[in-house]
């Protein structure tokens, strides 16, 4: 074992997390080997500093806070969340009730998948997959769950839908970066909201193709919307150079700017 | 250290996986009242899981201020999305789940706006910032100076590496409970905590070979 391979074992040997013929090794190593036992010591002592502190203390009245808030009517589940709650119920009926409601569920889910949308913004295109990626899931599942949200036309979706979005399209697009009341765009995160956005624990994007300068203001409407719903990006270059298969498979991809998928 | 006090003090650090996973949701029967309509059940979850989302959120962000904005923000999404939890996982591994999304989200924002940051670094240096004042006797171990140091070079780490080693060697976490909150291979949560303890070994050296109050 040469000293590289001692110190790249050197944290599983602090947890105990080694066979025994591997550990044997190990301290072999830094028995004869005064470098290697100097880093096993700091590493060791940097370990004991991070487990010997001691959590800090939430402000006296932060839960207190808190459920004024929800008392007040915040963090409310969207319309969405609660059909998605109550078709989980009835996943746990009886088999006949089971039955009934599947089919009533199913024709739901079309209505609501119906309705994903990718705002075609003039100038603009978009390409890719359009699946949210859930963190907590492997991804074998979650074909199942998402669909492609690229290519609907406008046109097929609901009026009230539409309507909205054509004309924050005809204002120029939500990528502006002042977006206030009165605003044919005013409500663009609430159509992304209402189209599911909202229930992905996190979504992996794709901005490579984004030109530089437009890059920072997508990454900023991204990070602005993923922090209002609870969700998060993943960046797929940065999944990408951890080798993480994710970032190919679930990415939304933006060419030039203005994302918006849904699963 | 002598080459024979290894051999006998060996891998004194005992692994943190044997938090039996599977085990009875010790939030189960609050979660059950609560998704039956008893909104007390709620806050009771609040007031239980309060310490645990402002700690990670504090030590991720270094800052009092960002962390409680987070923790509210964690709980009004727990509220608004408790539904899509699952009882195959405990309650408290969802919970520190919307906690890091919420803290990576704030730091890109952060991010967004470098010089407010960097204020908040100023402010953590001359320590008007930090929640890391010693605050008890356990706390104590640790001298303010060198407490001062560890978070200023967690912060530096990257997200990837910050985010596992905050969980798991401050927060206590087993490796299969962060790779289920992260969303990575158990794996790769060993590595990643094996690299940020190095990056911290090589920056603390100096520091960590004094001895502390």
């Amino acid at each position: 074992m040469n000293h590289e391979e001692l110190r790249d074992r050197l944290s599983a040997y602090l947890e105990a997390d080694l066979e025994a013929s591997e550990r044997a090794r190990v301290e072999e190593h830094l028995s004869g080997c005064p470098d290697c036992r100097r880093e096993y010591r700091e590493l060791r002592h940097t370990v004991d500093l991070l487990r010997g502190w001691a959590a800090p203390d939430p402000p006296p009245d932060l839960a207190d806070r808190v459920i004024a808030r929800l008392r007040a009517g915040e963090g409310r589940p969207g319309l969405l969340a609660r059909c998605q709650a109550r078709m989980a119920g009835i996943a746990e009926a009886p088999g006949p009730i089971l039955l009934a409601t599947v089919g009533v569920a199913l024709g739901v889910l079309v209505i609501v998948r119906g309705m994903d949308l990718l705002l075609e913004v003039p100038g603009w295109s978009h390409s890719g997959a359009g699946r949210i990626e859930t963190a907590a899931e492997r991804p074998a599942e979650l074909p199942a769950r998402g669909i492609s949200a690229f290519g609907v036309s406008p046109e097929s979706q609901p009026a009230e839908v539409v309507g909205p979005l054509l004309a924050c399209q005809r204002a120029g697009g939500p990528a502006r970066p002042e977006v206030g009341r009165g605003d044919p765009c005013e409500h663009w995160d609430s159509w992304m909201v209402g189209l599911g956005m909202r229930d992905a624990p996190a979504f992996v994007v794709e901005v490579e193709a984004v030109p530089a300068p437009a890059r920072e203001r997508v990454l900023g409407r991204i990070g602005d919307f993923a922090a209002r719903s609870g969700s998060a990006p993943l960046l797929a270059g940065e999944l990408r150079s951890a080798g993480d298969p994710r970032a190919t498979r679930f990415a939304n991809r933006i060419e030039r700017t203005g994302i918006v998928s849904t699963r | 250290m002598a080459a024979q006090e290894i051999l006998e003090r060996g891998p004194v650090l005992r692994s943190r996986d044997e938090a039996a996973v599977g085990e009875v949701d010790p939030d189960g029967e609050l979660l059950e009242r609560w998704r039956a309509g008893d909104e007390v059940a709620f806050e009771t979850l609040v007031r239980r899981h309060e310490r645990r989302v402002y700690g990670v959120a504090a030590r991720m962000l270094g800052s009092r201020e960002e962390a409680e904005d987070v923790a509210q923000e964690v709980f009004l999404n727990l509220h608004r999305s408790g539904h899509r939890f699952r009882k195959e996982a405990r309650f408290s591994t969802f919970v520190y789940r919307v906690t890091v999304n919420a803290v990576l989200n704030r730091r890109r924002s952060l991010g967004r706006r470098r010089a407010r940051l960097e204020g908040l670094m100023q402010r953590q240096a001359s320590g008007d910032d930090l929640p890391y004042t010693p605050r008890g006797p356990e706390d104590s171990i640790l001298g303010s100076e060198l407490r001062a140091q560890l978070q200023r070079e967690i912060l530096e780490l990257g997200d990837a590496l910050r985010t596992p080693l905050v969980l798991h060697d401050i927060e206590g976490l087993p490796y299969a409970e962060i790779s289920s909150i992260l969303g990575i291979a158990e794996g790769t949560v060993k590595s990643r905590i094996h690299r940020a303890r190095r990056a911290l070994r090589h920056r603390l050296g100096n520091l960590s070979d004094r001895e502390v109050p």
